[in-house]
């Protein structure tokens, strides 16, 4: 009998997953969140900064892992302009811009905010780790001269007050990082080298790994996640998409735990059985 | 996204689906348009970025000497005629060379920062804990000592082996979590922007 | 010649890109900038190779007639059809930026998303309790399985703080540990690419 436990059609576990993630889209639970350390003290560096810091957003990422890192990049580009801290984004990976502008671009609409005063958009810079040392003693040749919509730099008033990457004009670098090129090749040629805060949004994926870097103090801060963007949002006190997709990560996660409870059932159920019809 | 785009990337995303329910051509024809698609996008982000510019602007305006490293990586095509074949080894150990710079010229900082990272004051449980988890673990990867006959690697070996499952359970709970978070953002696009059957705002 | 050279290029770029970086030299002739500049050329250069391999591999399926030769057909309209139309309208061209939008974008998304559901199944199909170190390997994924989303706080209060724990102490220094492996071995490896002891990038099997 239980022996049939471990042998489930893996589309009955698919659609009980799917179920599970659809539901609380019909239907909000509205859990109630737990703020983890490492995105209290994310948020707790974002406050510390002057208002006007400026502050580089490397948007690291592609389309896979927008429905982690867009969360983030909204709560934290949100919390920003809330501050009037100015923020630079800038990308090494050819889709970062696009979808960091899908982002941003309509939360500084909403908070009256200037694109070329309260932030720019340099765009993607192909080359991965030398593009990052081109543009680090002259940012405006590294870029072309030119924004993401080809914009000369000299019309973007911001862009004056950033010609190379030193501590005393980018307080703060901030990655939403899915990969390489990303925050370790920030840290290794930028952040290290020259002791600007280095602070990131990781997808789930990569947490673990970053962890060494957070207890080095080489890390400020971090955000683990889509749970570390909704734990944002709740800090921000405006809970937003991610604090409601929440629900759904509950749900799933529980049919996820339940099925390995039954297949360790099933699989307990086929030993014990061996070991009686042994005897 | 305009309407017709929207449906169109509905039908992308049900035909990468279809896959749950088994291997299915459909499945392939999306996967191989997708494959074409996304290669495609690659070439022409670097021609855009590199090829272009170069090309018409920088060689042009009197930086010829870019013709040297532009040849140099073209070399990398010998490798597809015979006899020169070799000649693709040029470009190939000029990068290899340039990466090889660049980590042992940049990297030890960041690492001896970990290191020195390391050395907690052992006044705390938690930090005896991480001090132990991080020297077994290095001995678990120690294999240029015998975990036999050095009695005391053979031990530290055997805790690191159980920080390690620490490290890759903790591993598999975030993979969950990142993984899911993709999914709900695939589910959401469909059931908000396309069926338009929910709102989240 | 042809085993001597690419060993002595390699060193020598090696040998110079650590001189420029560690040098005022270096620093004041904006070396390093110009090195950059002529790598990324040089690498930019080599972009065709992934497309010549892609359009090698589908052109024998098309002309054998290989099962689902079909499928060939489509990858190399869709990349060589995408290409051009990069070339003439540039990657901000509206019709290329539609068709961008419309099928990479959601397509890649969708493809990691599927990796949920397997994840799910090859769980509960792999995950048992099969020795003590698989038990800790399941209790540490279900800790932070439980600690990541608030239901597992709703379940137990503990939940959060017990992740947060096994995150920042033996996973953290498990990883320390890893980490400074990996850097470790970055070094060594790239120690035997400078003195030609390490040969496989230059198609050495040795």
């Amino acid at each position: 009998m239980l022996e049939k436990l471990e042998r489930v059609d893996r589309r009955i576990i698919f659609l009980v997953l799917a179920l599970a993630l659809i539901i609380p889209l019909f239907a909000p639970i509205g859990l109630p969140l737990t703020i983890s350390p490492p995105t209290r003290a994310f948020y707790e560096v974002m406050e510390s900064l002057p208002e006007g810091s400026i502050l580089w957003f490397g948007c690291e990422y592609s389309p896979g892992a927008s429905g982690e890192l867009n969360p983030q990049l909204a709560a934290v580009f949100r919390h920003a302009m809330s501050r009037n801290l100015r923020v630079i984004l800038f990308s090494l990976w050819q889709d970062g811009p696009v979808l960091a502008r899908s982002v941003v671009d309509p939360i500084a609409e909403e908070m009256g905010k200037v694109y070329g005063v309260d932030y720019v958009n340099l765009g993607y810079k192909p080359g991965g780790v030398s593009a990052l040392r081109t543009i680090l003693h002259d940012v405006w040749a590294g870029c072309a001269n030119v924004d993401i919509d080809g914009t000369a730099l000299s019309e973007l008033p911001l862009m004056s007050e950033v010609r190379a990457i030193d501590p005393d004009t980018i307080k703060a670098v901030i990655v939403f990082s899915s990969g390489s090129p990303g925050d370790g090749d920030y840290l290794t040629y930028w952040t290290e080298p020259l002791g600007i805060i280095l602070m990131s949004g990781q997808v789930a994926v990569q947490v673990p790994t970053r962890m060494p870097q957070l207890q080095s103090g080489q890390q400020k801060g971090l955000i683990p996640g889509l749970s570390g963007a909704a734990e944002y949002e709740t800090l921000m006190g405006k809970p937003s998409t991610a604090t409601q997709l929440m629900d759904c990560q509950s749900m799933a996660h529980l049919a996820i735990i339940i099925f390995l409870i039954i297949g360790n059932i099933g699989y307990l159920g086929t030993v014990f059985g061996k070991k009686g019809g042994k005897e | 996204m305009t309407p017709t785009q929207t449906t169109l990337a509905a039908i992308g995303t049900l035909a990468l689906f279809t896959y749950l329910y088994k291997e299915n051509a459909i499945f392939r024809f999306a996967e191989h348009c997708m494959i074409g698609l996304a290669a495609a996008h690659s070439l022409v982000m670097t021609w855009d970025n590199y090829w272009k510019p170069t090309l018409t602007k920088d060689i042009p305006g009197g930086e010829w000497y870019l013709i040297i490293p532009l040849l140099l990586g073209l070399l990398i095509y010998a490798r597809y005629f015979g006899k020169i074949s070799w000649y693709a080894k040029i470009p190939m150990s000029l990068w290899v060379g340039y990466g090889v710079g660049y980590t042992l010229a940049y990297n030890p900082r960041p690492f001896l920062t970990q290191v020195t990272a390391t050395f907690l004051k052992l006044n705390t449980f938690d930090n005896v804990l991480f001090l132990l988890c991080a020297i077994c673990v290095l001995a678990y990867f120690l294999f240029t000592v015998s975990h036999e006959k050095a009695k005391s690697v053979k031990y530290m070996s055997w805790f690191g082996r159980f920080a390690i499952m620490v490290a890759l359970g903790a591993s598999f709970g975030n993979t969950v979590q990142g993984r899911l978070s993709l999914l709900i953002g695939r589910i959401r696009f469909l059931l908000e922007d396309w069926l338009k059957i929910i709102s989240l705002g | 010649m042809k085993k001597q050279l690419p060993l002595i290029l390699t060193a020598v770029v090696a040998l110079f890109i650590i001189f420029a970086n560690f040098t005022f030299y270096g620093t004041e002739k904006e070396l390093t900038g110009k090195i950059d500049r002529y790598f990324l050329i040089s690498q930019a250069a080599a972009f065709m190779i992934g497309a010549i391999n892609l359009t090698r591999i589908h052109t024998t399926n098309i002309l054998r007639k290989r099962g689902g030769y079909h499928n060939s057909i489509a990858l190399l309209l869709c990349l060589w059809g995408f290409f051009i139309l990069g070339l003439i309208q540039s990657n901000s061209g509206p019709t290329y930026k539609w068709i961008y939008e419309a099928t990479i974008v959601p397509m890649e998304a969708t493809m990691f998303s599927v990796v949920a559901f397997f994840i799910a199944s090859a769980a509960y199909r792999a995950f048992k309790v099969k020795s003590l170190e698989s038990a800790v390997l399941l209790i540490s994924a279900l800790i932070v399985m439980l600690g990541n989303v608030p239901i597992g706080s709703v379940l137990w209060s503990g939940f959060p703080e017990a992740k947060d724990w096994l995150m920042s102490v033996p996973n953290s220094g498990a990883f320390r540990g890893i980490t400074i492996g990996t850097y470790i071995g970055a070094f060594a490896t790239s120690l035997r690419i400078l003195l030609g002891l390490e040969r496989a990038h230059l198609g050495a099997r040795d």
